[in-house]
């Protein structure tokens, strides 16, 4: 079946829905998800969105939260995406806000706002109550006011359609296929807009804070395409997902005042990072609270740190952390009002993605050539404002504030795109495949590859790599590679098969894991999230510089030479420099 | 590590005539959730069971089924918590089933529609945020923290009867924006709430109340709204 | 939606109902509350027919009596009505049982004023 509209956009999270809402209002759009729009994962993030209203540290500035957002970085951020970003923070907070968001509100009825790490005034002087929130449910509120907006705004939803192939041909984004979940069947969209707001792929790994959804499907799609990802060996590990689980402990744990603690009973991060202690970037405290469980000073001898919060009294739990303390009891069977809980780092973010300019334009090459109707935003996208790190709260941030710009970017150029012609072999990639998934008789199993990928990668392409370890995670994905081609899916109906969905998400997995571990093999350094035992130094020199890697003939190839961008539109832009919190 | 017995709800519209129960031992570990077992059932044993999952620790909504009679989220249920066996799992009652555990959600979607869930306010938009107090923003209560899982409004007898009745969930999220001091829309809801099919459709049976795993409480919502409704009518 | 109108009446309503749901509610509490007083503590417990009679005979205790009936009736009518309304999924068993409690409770109504009306002293 074929369905035509003038703006197609893969992913109904923030980025997506936000983008929806600006072309609902002028143009025909459809929004793909594979899930239904209010469950995207944008919902599960926690502690809040960054934007320097100034509503309890007065002196803030958009400088200041620029300056510290190219300071996380690692300096691998664009510096004129990131001015771009932090300036026009504050409007889209507020209309937000405007739209009924229900922030949590200061004694004066204004956006509340919180401290959380890498955030400061004066260019690191002191912590910036900068990252406004809604109790510790922020991407929830957030994502259902916009969903709301959509339904205002008769926005077309398909949802539960798992994307299948990028019809993309001469540098022009045509559509995509997609399967339907509930009836079986392929479909084809297109139009003559193409957006992808497809998410993360921390379902890469196996200690994670990501949903089951998260298996990177727009990145699977663009680099099958033969268009190039950029930055992927940039994973963000939270510092504290719960042990085991990797579930997400908010940030505004420690930004509200909890602690970490070692085996020992001592708050290490003194070690580390004496100014900001728990409130250093999450690369930094993940790096410490590695290092002490790899000493041997974790919880019990054990992988583990504790986090304490129960010195924040009950009162101040149940009205700011209220999910957390509900978290914390259902899946650590702790109880955060009186005992610490234990945590883990556990794979958060990526950094990398798919390579686009300010516009939301996808870019190709490292000349940043634009192709043509084609536009990313949010967490599958690399405009690279969060370059090798991405502090906390920056995320909503730019999934909300890039998903509205790709909106414009899309109204305003809608005039100059005529609907594009739909190739004769549009929809051979993707019946190919689900073809070969309904009559592959392997022995292999899914879920056998999947729990041997993620736990791979957790082992050896986790906080710290090395170049044996990366080598040997090099040849386990050509191996999953290899026997993914002979696996079975027990069921073979039309009606809503879920396992065929997960057999094209593990598809999907393997498409781009291969990008993470090379980037990270070739890239001899440490920088941000990416940090080498083997190379402990950050090195300008070679590698202040994007990573882009294409898949050719079942083989990556990778440059490192794409230029950072280090002026700001209108700032000069922060020098890079040596990074101590 | 104990063995558990787990009686799952089975059903392909496109093969069977009728639905039935299978039955599944698990070797189940410790802090295991119902969804954990599912997981387990699904991708090492019988790949053709079918169920809804996404975040897996309670804020996505898509996991929302009925164990041992009572509609719960399958990621937070924690087996240990659980005495009776076997176990069983069926999926949320009151809507068609897709298959297995997996049920149509548009309606429910569509109630929501109904109360225009959005913020209704037609005054100037100030520079800055609007301003709240603290005490107008609890007004609202923890509504705001409800996550579309269904699991109230497919609990409640009256929406079983009738499927043309908004449901508890609905009409939380219209008390949350009636409630909400920015709000000036009563006016334009009034026509889907004071309605047959609407706020006075509820009876007061507090299962949703029972059911929410948000421990939310749609029933007291309700009686808000039906008292500011009848406010406004006399 | 047609289909849905008929089986379940008027969009409209449901509030008035509602309303006098309580109001009744709160008439019964009162009307049990004298009842009871009446009946069974102002006399010393000793409840015969000709205390009974004597007490129905007048218009003020005749006026609350079908006050209390009328309440009552109403009240426990729509008690019935939405439970048949909650628990019974076939549409035109649901319109039969609703149908036969509104007769059920007007011939009880009529019956109870009859008898009240005609009350006399001994």
């Amino acid at each position: 079946m074929i369905h035509r509209h003038d703006v197609i956009i893969i992913g109904a999270g923030l980025a997506g829905s936000r983008a929806a809402v600006e072309i609902g209002q002028v143009a025909d759009v459809a929004v793909l998800s594979k899930v239904y729009p209010s469950r995207s994962h944008s919902g599960a993030a926690q502690g809040g969105i960054a934007a320097s209203l100034a509503n309890i540290s007065k002196t803030d500035r958009w400088e200041f939260h620029m300056f510290d957002t190219v300071k996380g970085s690692d300096y691998l951020g664009d510096q004129d995406a990131i001015e771009l970003m932090v300036r026009e923070a504050p409007e889209t907070v507020i209309e937000m806000e405007h739209w009924g968001c229900p922030f949590s509100r200061t004694e004066e009825g204004k956006i509340a706002q919180r401290k959380f790490g890498g955030h400061t005034l004066e260019f690191g002087k002191e912590p910036s109550l900068r990252a406004c929130y809604s109790a510790d449910f922020t991407g929830h509120v957030l994502l259902h006011t916009l969903h709301e907006q959509c339904l205002k705004h008769n926005v077309n939803f398909y949802s539960e359609f798992q994307a299948l192939s990028l019809i993309f041909r001469d540098n022009r984004a045509i559509g995509v296929t997609a399967w339907d979940m509930v009836n079986g069947g392929l479909h084809t969209f297109y139009g003559r807009a193409v957006m992808f707001g497809t998410g993360g792929y921390g379902r890469a790994f196996h200690i994670t804070s990501n949903a089951h959804a998260n298996t990177g499907d727009g990145l699977a799609l663009v680099t099958r395409a033969g268009l190039p990802l950029q930055d992927l060996e940039f994973v963000q590990f939270h510092p504290t997902g719960l042990w085991k689980s990797g579930i997400l402990v908010t940030e505004g744990a420690r930004g509200e005042g909890g602690y970490l603690v070692n085996g020992e009973g001592r708050r290490f991060m003194e070690d580390y990072a004496p100014t900001l202690m728990e409130l250093a970037p999450r690369d930094m405290v993940s790096r410490s609270m590695q290092t002490e469980i790899d000493e041997g000073r974790g919880i019990k001898g054990e992988d583990y740190i504790h986090i304490d919060v129960s010195h924040l009294g009950e009162q101040k739990l149940m009205e700011r952390l209220p999910q957390i303390t509900e978290l914390a009891m259902n899946f650590a069977g702790v109880d955060p009002r009186i005992e610490p809980i234990p945590i883990q780092p556990t794979a958060h973010y990526s950094m990398g993605g798919i390579p686009a300019n300010p516009n939301c334009r996808v870019t190709y090459n490292a000349n940043r050539d634009e192709t043509v109707g084609f536009y990313a935003a949010g967490e599958c996208s690399c405009i690279s404002v969060h370059g090798a790190n991405r502090l906390g709260t920056n995320s909503l941030l730019e999934a909300l504030l890039f998903g509205r710009r790709a909106g414009k970017q899309i109204v305003e150029d809608l005039p100059h795109l005529e609907f594009p012609n739909l190739p004769a072999d549009y929809e051979d990639e993707a019946k190919g495949e689900v073809e070969k998934m309904f009559n592959s008789t392997g022995k292999e199993k899914v879920g056998a590859i999947r729990d041997e990928l993620q736990k791979s990668m957790t082992l050896d392409c986790g906080v710290f790599r090395t170049k044996e370890q990366l080598e040997k995670q090099h040849t386990k994905i050509e191996e999953l590679e290899d026997r993914f081609k002979h696996i079975t899916i027990d069921d073979k109906g039309n009606r809503f098969n879920t396992d065929l969905l997960e057999a094209i998400e593990m598809k999907h997995l393997l498409s781009f894991s291969g990008a993470i571990v090379e980037g990270a093999l070739q890239r001899e350094e440490s920088r941000g999230g990416h940090s080498r035992k083997d190379f402990p130094k950050r090195d300008d020199d070679k590698f202040l510089k994007h990573t882009l890697a294409w898949r050719k003939d079942g083989k990556w190839e990778l440059t490192f030479d794409k230029p950072v961008v280090l002026e700001g539109v209108s700032h000069k832009g922060f020098e890079p420099m040596e990074r101590k919190y | 590590m104990a063995k558990r017995t787990f009686k799952i709800f089975r059903f392909n519209p496109e093969t069977d005539e009728k639905p039935s129960y299978k039955t599944y031992e698990i070797d189940v570990q410790p802090a295991w959730t119902i969804l954990d077992v599912l997981n387990e059932i699904k991708w090492f044993q019988d790949g053709t069971l079918t169920y809804r999952r996404s975040c897996r620790h309670g804020i996505c909504g898509s996991c929302a089924m009925m164990v041992n009679g009572i509609n719960n989220l399958a990621c937070e249920l924690q087996i240990a918590t659980m005495k009776k066996d076997p176990i069983v799992i069926d999926p949320l009652p009151g809507f068609e089933i897709y298959k297995d555990l997996a049920v149509n959600m548009d309606p429910f979607y569509e109630a929501l529609k109904r109360v225009k869930p959005w913020l209704i306010n037609n005054d100037p938009a100030p520079s800055r945020e609007r301003l709240q107090s603290q005490e107008e923003f609890a007004l609202m209560g923890n509504s705001i923290a409800c996550i579309l899982c269904a699991a109230c409004t497919s609990s409640c007898p009256s929406f079983w009867t009738d499927g043309e009745y908004l449901g508890p969930a609905a009409l939380l999220k219209a008390f949350r924006y009636t409630f909400d001091t920015r709000d000036h829309g009563l006016d334009q809801r009034i026509e889907a709430l004071d309605n047959k099919h609407g706020l006075w459709r509820c009876h007061k049976i507090t299962n949703c109340f029972t059911a929410c795993p948000k421990n939310l409480n749609p029933t007291e919502a309700i009686s808000k709204l039906q008292k500011r409704i009848v406010e406004e009518k006399l | 939606m047609n289909q849905l109108l008929k089986q379940f009446g008027t969009q409209s309503g449901g509030s008035t109902a509602w309303i006098w749901q309580r109001i009744t509610g709160l008439v019964l509490v009162i009307a049990l509350f004298l009842h009871y007083l009446f009946l069974h503590f102002l006399n010393g417990g000793n409840v015969t027919y000709g205390e009974v009679s004597g007490r129905l005979a007048m218009p003020l205790w005749k006026t609350i009596d079908i006050t209390f009936l009328t309440a009552a009736l109403y009240h426990s009518v729509q008690g019935v009505i939405m439970n048949i309304h909650d628990y019974v999924h076939r549409a035109m068993l649901r319109v039969t049982l609703v149908s036969i409690t509104w007769v059920v409770g007007l011939i009880l109504w009529i019956t109870g004023i009859a008898t009240v009306i005609a009350i006399k002293s001994l």
